[in-house]
Parts: structure tokens; C-alpha cells; sequence
């Protein structure tokens, strides 16, 4: 896009006259205030959606009784398909606010599960049922792919993770499966990237892909940073533990199992069939298969030494970079955020985790302090720096 | 196919979902025979409706011993429990088969743990969802409380409320 660093310097050169400068200022000008105006537009609805949406959940919540059950589902019902209604009336109807009736269609898509929880409530239909999450994600998945909503995308993502930890762990969550929450959301987050990366195949559809991609990344991070941790990733130095793994519920060896061939599967046919077919792909596919691959290593094999909080901690510093780098050769400064995100993160945490016994209070104190605010001017620094070359990039 | 189409199936397709949804269960209670059910309740929180009361039955722990061997169920096995039922309509124990009866009073339900000769059997009906901060009121009565519950003839159960001394429990 156009800047006004670059119109000036386009007129510097004589590329342009003042008079046509002029006008280009003026438009880019102009275009920029749309821009701010629809973001502003755009964020201000959906949190009101959201806001609305989770007044209606803690409404069901409160299960106020003095309004019949017949009238709280009439009140919720009428909202979801008003809110709907108004929804498709104003982007597609009579598209004067379009900006809005997607945010209204997301407001529908939260009154659509506040709807089911509260029917599953008069019912008295058991608590924490997976079965109510799944036909809320069956509800809105249609929106996805019908409106290429983007508000919905992520619901749906969301209602998908939740899901998995429901099904998984119907039976609670106890010690000897706690251990096995990375692992489960991770190979959950891979195969939400790579269903992402599927959607690519479909003209159309890149902006749910990318939404499918970036959450599944955020997720799959998330994972492996819990197992660069040894309560993680070396919990079988005990016997005891060791006995409690042996008796292991198989909805989680099932589990893992299913989600991590389902995304093997997905990632190969993404390396062999995206459409780019470009560098960053085959890598990008490859490091998500070589992570998985390594993960499923780790729970079928589980080393009674601390060998995997080793390899995960210099696995997840090495994936800090390569997002770092992809960012930087997609030119998408979102991806440069993740990696850089974490590396703060990862770093913070790391300097705990091993100098707390180390060092005296006040020196760890202030050696943290000095590494943090160093540490951040050095971020800021240089994430500048590649946002300001993506610029360059892009232009 | 057109934005106005899509838009008309999409809202069927949320009409169907949520009325299947309310047939399914007032099928169960409108044609379910009911009985009373023996309660022993707790009470946490639900993340999306609130304050429920988790019920456990009589029947929700059952010795197998005498009618199978344990080891013949593992855990999410779909099960029958034969119910006796007597005049007031109290439901209790009577036996336990893996094909659904053909006639009697039975409900179903699907294991959830195996101990010993002991299996602990869910049925859908363990939630009870109470107005918040009213969970109290149940559980200081829990002795003389009973779930009354309609059970289809497939063995499916919805409970239709609680009761205490003859009467419906009301929480306001």
C-alpha cells in the first residue's frame, strides 16, 4: 500500500509532479480514515456481540425461575433468530450495514449455544455434557463456510477445542492424565493447522484457513511450552507414576492416536497439494510433521530421564526462530508476534525455572529486572525492524 | 446457490436442531413411565447453565454379584437395570442385563467404573439445575428427597423434578 513517506519520496525523484502528490495525499488520507473507521466499526460490534452473548449464557446460568420455562426459550429463541434475521437483512439484504450484520451474525451464533444450554438446563441434562459443545460447533459450522465468517471461524475453533478436552477427559481430570494435557492439545492445535492449511485448496476460503492456522499454531505453542517443563515431560522418573501410566484410560491413547494420524495425514496432503507449493510450505509442513512425530515418540516411549525436557525446551527455542523466520518470508508480522511472544515468555519462565534455588533473592531480583527491561528494548527493537522491512516487503 | 437460500436452510437447520432437541426430551416425559428414584446429592457448578445438584441413585452402584461377573463389563458398556417398582412408585434395584428387556419397568444407563464386583452406572439423569445459590436448600433435606423421572421405552430417563414428602421440590 501507498505511504506518505513514499509519495515524497516519488515527487524527491520526479516521479510525480506536486499537483499529483497532492491528490495522492489526499486519497491516502482518505483511505486510511476508512480504514480506522471500519476496524473501529468492526471492533466495537463484535464486543458488543460477545458482550450480549455473554449476558445471555450467565442469564441461563443464573436459571432465574421466575420467568416460566416456556417464556425464557421464547425471549432466547426470538433473540438468536432476530439477531440472525438482522444479521442477513443488513450484509446481504439491504447491505447498508455490513460491517454490522456480521457481528449480529455472530451475536446469533452465541444465542444459538445459549439457546441448546438452556434447554439442556430445563431438561436437567447432565453437566459438562461434550454432547451439547458439539451440536453448538454443529450449529455454527455452516456459518463458517456458508458467510465466510471469520467472528464464527474462531468460535468454532473454540467450541472444537473444548470439545476435545470434554470428550477426552469425560471422566475428569485426574493426576495420571493431567500429564497428558499437552500432548492431547497439541496434537489437537497440529490438526487444527492443518485442516486450516486444507482450506487453502478451496478458492475462497483463505481467510478461514489462516484463522484455522493461527489458532492451531497458538494452541499447539501453547502445548509445547508446557512440555518444556519436567512436570510434563519427565514425569516417569517415579515408579508411581510409571504404575499410573500403565493404566492409562484409552479414550487417550485413542485419542492422540486418531488426532495425530488425522493430521499427518492432512499435513503430507497439504506439502503435496497446497496450491503455492512454495519453500515456507514444504517447511512449514515439514517441522509441524516432525514435531508431531517426535511428540507421539515421546508418549509411546517416555524416557525416565529428563532427555525429552531437554530436547523440548531446544525443540521449542529452535520453533521460536523458525517462526520468527517464516513471519518474515510470508511478510506476516502476526507470525513474527507468536514467535516473538513466546520467546519472552519462554525466556521469563526459563530464568526461573533454573536460577530460583541458584542465586540470592535480591540478585535474581535484579538480574530479572535487568534482563527484562534489556531484554524488551531489544524485542521492541527488533521487531520494529522486521515490521518496518515487511513494509518494504509488501510495497 | 444464492445468500437468501443459504440463509433460509441455515435457519431450518437451527430450527430442526433445537427442535429435535426439545422432542427428544419431552417424548421421554410425555410418554415415559414415572417412578422415584432414591437420591444422594452434592452441589458444584457448570460452566455454562450454573448451579446444579449432582445426583447419585441407589442404582448408580450396583453389585454385580449373583447376576454377572464383573469382569463381563469394561468401562462405556451400554446397560439395562431392571427396576422394581412398587404403589408409591419408588423404583429400586431388581437386575441387570446387557440387552434391553422386553417388558417391565427398566431404564438405561452406560459404565463409567468397574470395581470389584462393583459398577458405577450413569444415566443422564445426574444433573439437577438449581437457581444460584439454592443448592442448599436440597442438600440440607437430602435424606427425604427423591428424583421423579420418566423413562421412554427404550430406557431413556428425564427428570421431571424433585421430590419431598409427596410434593415437588420448589426452589425460587
Amino acid at each position: 500500500m501507498t505511504n506518505e513517506k513514499q509519495i515524497k519520496e516519488w515527487l524527491d525523484l520526479g516521479t510525480i509532479t506536486q499537483d499529483q502528490a497532492q491528490k495522492m495525499l489526499i486519497d491516502v488520507n482518505q483511505k486510511n480514515m476508512e480504514d480506522r473507521s471500519n476496524k473501529f466499526i468492526v471492533a466495537i460490534s463484535t464486543i458488543g456481540a460477545i458482550l450480549l452473548g455473554i449476558g445471555a449464557i450467565l442469564f441461563v446460568s443464573s436459571n432465574w425461575r421466575v420467568l416460566p420455562d416456556l417464556v425464557k426459550i421464547e425471549i432466547l429463541l426470538s433473540s438468536t433468530f432476530g439477531a440472525y434475521y438482522l444479521g442477513y437483512r443488513f450484509k446481504y439484504g439491504k447491505k447498508n450495514l455490513p460491517k454490522v450484520g456480521v457481528s449480529l451474525f455472530f451475536l446469533g451464533a452465541l444465542l444459538f449455544g445459549a439457546s441448546i444450554f438452556l434447554i439442556a438446563q430445563i431438561y436437567n441434562i447432565n453437566a459438562n455434557s461434550r454432547s451439547l459443545v458439539l451440536i453448538w460447533l454443529i450449529g455454527v459450522l455452516p456459518f463458517v463456510y456458508a458467510f465466510k465468517s471469520e467472528p464464527i471461524a474462531a468460535l468454532s475453533s473454540l467450541l472444537f477445542l473444548i470439545w476435545i478436552g470434554l470428550f477426552i477427559f469425560r471422566n475428569g481430570i485426574y493426576e495420571h492424565t493431567f500429564f497428558y494435557l499437552p500432548i492431547i492439545y497439541l496434537s489437537s492445535g497440529m490438526l487444527l493447522f492443518s485442516i486450516g492449511g486444507l482450506h487453502y485448496l478451496k478458492a475462497g476460503l483463505n481467510k478461514i484457513a489462516r484463522i484455522y492456522r493461527i489458532i492451531g499454531l497458538k494452541i499447539s505453542m501453547l502445548s509445547l511450552f508446557l512440555l518444556t517443563f519436567k512436570f510434563f515431560s519427565s514425569p516417569f522418573y517415579d515408579s508411581y507414576y510409571q504404575g499410573l501410566r500403565d493404566n492409562l484410560p484409552s479414550q487417550i491413547v485413542v485419542g492422540i492416536l486418531i488426532f495425530s494420524i488425522l493430521s499427518i495425514v492432512a499435513l503430507l496432503f497439504n506439502l503435496l497439494f497446497n496450491p503455492s507449493q512454495s519453500a515456507t510450505n514444504s517447511y512449514e509442513n515439514g517441522v509441524a510433521l516432525g514435531m508431531l512425530g517426535f511428540t507421539l515418540i515421546f508418549f509411546f516411549f517416555p524416557g525416565k530421564s529428563d532427555i525429552y525436557t531437554i530436547i523440548y525446551s531446544l525443540l521449542f527455542f529452535g520453533l521460536i526462530l523458525f517462526l520468527i523466520f517464516i513471519g518474515y518470508q510470508r511478510s506476516d508480522i502476526k507470525v513474527v508476534n507468536i514467535g516473538i511472544f513466546w520467546a519472552a515468555v519462554f525466556i521469563f519462565a526459563k530464568y526461573f525455572d533454573f536460577f530460583w534455588d541458584l542465586l540470592d533473592r535480591s540478585i535474581f531480583f535484579i538480574v530479572g529486572g535487568l534482563i527484562l527491561v534489556l531484554g524488551g528494548i531489544a524485542m521492541e527493537k527488533k521487531r520494529r525492524q522486521i515490521k518496518e522491512s515487511l513494509v518494504k516487503v509488501n510495497v | 446457490m444464492n445468500k437468501k437460500k443459504i440463509f433460509i436452510i441455515i435457519g431450518i437447520f437451527w430450527v430442526a436442531i433445537i427442535g429435535g432437541f426439545i422432542a427428544f426430551k419431552e417424548f421421554t416425559l410425555q410418554t415415559g413411565n414415572q417412578v422415584l428414584l432414591k437420591v444422594r446429592p452434592v452441589d458444584p457448578r457448570d460452566l455454562f447453565r450454573g448451579d446444579y445438584v449432582v445426583l447419585r441413585y441407589d442404582i448408580s452402584s450396583i453389585d454385580t454379584d449373583g447376576y454377572y461377573q464383573a469382569s463381563d463389563f469394561k468401562e462405556g458398556d451400554k446397560v439395562y437395570v431392571l427396576l422394581d417398582v412398587d404403589n408409591d412408585k419408588v423404583a429400586t434395584f431388581a437386575n441387570i442385563d446387557r440387552n434391553k428387556p422386553d417388558g417391565g419397568a427398566f431404564i438405561k444407563g452406560t459404565v463409567k467404573e468397574v470395581f470389584g464386583s462393583q459398577l458405577n452406572i450413569e444415566y443422564g439423569i445426574e444433573s439437577y439445575f438449581v437457581p444460584e445459590g439454592k443448592g442448599g436448600q436440597i442438600q440440607s433435606n437430602v435424606r427425604k428427597i427423591y428424583a421423579k423421572v420418566a423413562i421412554n421405552n427404550f430406557g431413556g430417563a428425564v427428570i421431571k423434578s424433585l421430590v419431598m414428602d409427596g410434593k415437588d421440590v420448589e426452589l425460587k
